[in-house]
């Protein structure tokens, strides 16, 4: 069964891009386009990852996170932030609200690739699954 | 000379109940004054509660007040006519009453006369008239100037507070701007990859070299915007400094995906060499990742398609790491070392056409390894390649306060430095939670540990901006209400350290960044 991996950003073409790479990588992908919607979108496909994006129109990229992260069937999901905010403090922030990567805009392909197979492989409930 | 010509008219106020002593008074008051340039009146009053009644209010008055009065004393009443406040008020005292002159003053008399002398020698009461007068004016010109330096205060501490809004609105409008460039370039770089990348179907070598110039452009326009932001806040001593400790491992980790994808898309291998065991540093991450980003990417473009950019880090001595960026392209002529790094900064540059692209980046590494508390050299051979090395300190308050102070003797042997403790009565405030709030709104030459204790940051900077200090970490917006700022004293440069030293060794400075006593 292929991955697959939520999209939460307010900016329709970087989701675009990303479904576009991502899909084409193999993955199953869902979007929403805000902070709420990324809440209930995940709770509803449970993604093996989330790529969240931080300045959203409703409720920021961390507050999400941390709602997300609320669901304990979400708990261990990895979140990687994707923000165009590259400040240290985004940084901090990102990490601090349970985001496993922070990758800046503009991101490279490969990174964020790596970066997507980096956390699924070292997410326990998913490595278990896979051994199954 | 008369000081008191300007004033027209006088209103001598005379309160004593006997009718006879009042008359004397009275007279020796009009005797005093004959041919005076002002008109003085003169009201006598027997009683002292009808005198208070009708003082004058729009005249300058001098109230001639009386000791002994039946009942009570002058000094009952002299409250009362002081706090009317419409001139000084001298206590007539008899014979043998001097003694009360102390209480007679505390309790805000200008003067006191022996009636007796009073009586007899006008010229006394002429002399004790104006110089009570002048005294009152005195005093009345510095409540007034008080008043005046209150209500400026005041203007001042709201132009400030509207100062530190608009700095703040400028920090946001900044990062927003950069915010709003970085989505679009996103779209714009990863759509040409995508295409690059066959994803949208076949694409010709032509095509997709053209394209490779699109997301190469797309990357130094990135790199770009970041030096622009920089630069801007270094100028305008907004960049926020956030030193802590860090591993070198940790800092190249974070910054490799950045330049390898850089050296790959021009055929360039990046290789990374780090020497074991290197001790931690004390440096801002995002400020080391700039600068190995600046100088690998210039490195990277001086290099040939197939050559090699390396990346070192080794110890520098005992004090810290020496991070070196080495490149095998067409290396500099001796003549362009000098002023490689004041490039765009001393204005020769505009002439330059060869620094297209170049100087930019290093003139702002050269900053950027200084708020790190370092300095950055050059060696290079013609023909042969570059090396850009840049120090960082270890964390280690000795190594970064030595850092920091040879940076600071380097711009002037007259400097002063200034070590501030800045602490919080808040518990709830980890240190390192203290630490990062302070030293989010610090300026780039402070130095800042943070205390083991945990409530309390040691921090040091240039004099001159320490008021500037006090403001900011006052009103930065992540400060706790019970901030507290101890200035711990001001040397010259070169006394210094070891003052400050003494203070870091002291019992009450246990530091959380180093074993001082390993090192000193």
């Amino acid at each position: 069964m292929p991955r697959s991996i939520l999209i939460i950003d307010d900016e329709p073409r970087i989701t675009a891009a990303l479904m576009t790479r991502l899909e084409f990588a193999g993955y199953t992908v869902y979007h929403a386009i805000n902070g709420l919607a990324g809440v209930e979108a995940a709770a509803l496909h449970e993604p093996d990852a989330i790529v969240l994006d931080i300045r959203m129109p409703d409720i920021d990229g961390y507050e999400t996170c941390k709602r997300i992260k609320r669901f304990p069937k979400l708990a261990a999901t990895p979140v990687i932030f994707l923000s165009a905010n590259v400040q240290d403090t985004a940084r901090q922030r990102a990490i601090e609200s349970g985001g496993a990567r922070f990758i800046s805009k503009p991101y490279e392909a490969a990174e964020i690739l790596s970066a997507i197979e980096a956390v699924i492989e070292s997410n326990p409930v998913t490595s278990e699954e896979a051994m199954q | 000379m008369d000081t008191h010509t300007s004033d027209s008219t006088i209103a001598v106020i005379i309160i004593d109940d006997n009718e006879d002593h009042l008359k004397l008074i009275e007279r020796s008051v009009r005797v005093a004054f004959e041919g005076d340039a002002r008109r003085v009146e003169t009201h006598p009053y027997l009683n002292p509660g009808a005198g208070l009644a009708e003082l004058p209010v729009h005249q300058q008055a001098v109230i001639l007040l009386d000791y002994r009065l039946t009942g009570a004393t002058g000094l009952d009443w002299l409250s009362d006519f002081t706090r009317a406040d419409v001139g000084p008020v001298i206590l007539v005292t008899g014979s043998g009453d001097e003694s009360i002159a102390a209480e007679a003053f505390r309790r805000g008399a200008s003067d006191y006369m022996a009636k007796s002398e009073g009586v007899q020698n006008p010229e006394l009461v002429r002399k004790t008239i104006n110089e009570a007068l002048r005294r009152y004016k005195i005093v009345q010109t510095n409540q007034d100037l008080a008043r005046r330096l209150k209500r400026s205060n005041s203007e001042l501490g709201r132009k400030n507070e509207r100062l530190a809004e608009l700095t703040s609105t400028a920090h946001r409008f900044v990062d927003d701007v950069a915010h709003e460039f970085r989505t679009p370039l996103a779209v714009i770089k990863e759509f040409a990859s995508i295409i690059t990348d066959g994803i949208g179907g076949e694409v010709t070598p032509d095509q997709a070299k053209y394209l490779a110039y699109i997301v190469d452009a797309s990357r130094d326009l990135t790199n770009l915007i970041d030096d622009f932001l920089d630069s801007g806040k270094m100028r305008a001593q907004t960049l926020r400094v956030d030193r802590r400790e860090h591993t070198v491992t940790s800092l190249l980790d974070r910054t490799w995906p950045t330049i390898e994808c850089r050296a790959s898309a021009k055929g360039v291998t990046l290789e990374r060499c780090e020497e074991p065991d290197l001790p931690a540093v004390f440096v801002d991450a995002d400020k080391y990742r700039r600068t190995v980003v600046n100088l690998a990417i210039n490195a990277i473009k001086f290099s040939d398609s197939g050559s090699r950019v390396v990346i070192t880090a080794r110890a520098d001595g005992a004090d810290g790491v020496l991070t070196e960026v080495t490149d095998f392209g067409p290396g500099l002529p001796p003549e362009a070392l000098n002023d490689l790094f004041n490039r765009f900064t001393q204005g020769a540059s505009a002439k330059q056409t060869d620094s297209k692209g170049f100087g930019l980046g290093l003139s702002i590494v050269k900053d950027l390894a200084r708020i790190n508390l370092g300095r950055v050299t050059v060696q290079s051979v013609l023909g042969e390649g570059s090396t850009f090395a840049f120090t960082t300190p270890r964390a280690d308050p000795v190594c970064a306060l030595d850092a920091s102070l040879g940076l600071t003797r380097e711009r002037s042997p007259y400097a002063t430095i200034t070590c501030l403790r800045v602490s919080s009565n808040d518990r709830s405030l980890v240190g390192a939670d203290l630490y990062a709030r302070v030293s989010g709104e610090c300026h780039a030459t402070d130095v800042l540990w943070m205390d083991a204790d945990g409530d309390s940051v040691l921090a040091i900077g240039e004099t001159g901006e320490s008021d500037a200090w006090l403001n900011r970490l006052r009103d930065c917006p992540g400060a706790p209400d019970s901030l507290s700022i101890r200035m711990l004293g001001q040397w010259p440069v070169d006394e210094a350290r070891a003052a400050i030293l003494e203070l870091l060794l002291s019992t009450s400075e246990r530091l959380a960044h180093a074993q001082v006593d390993s090192h000193y």
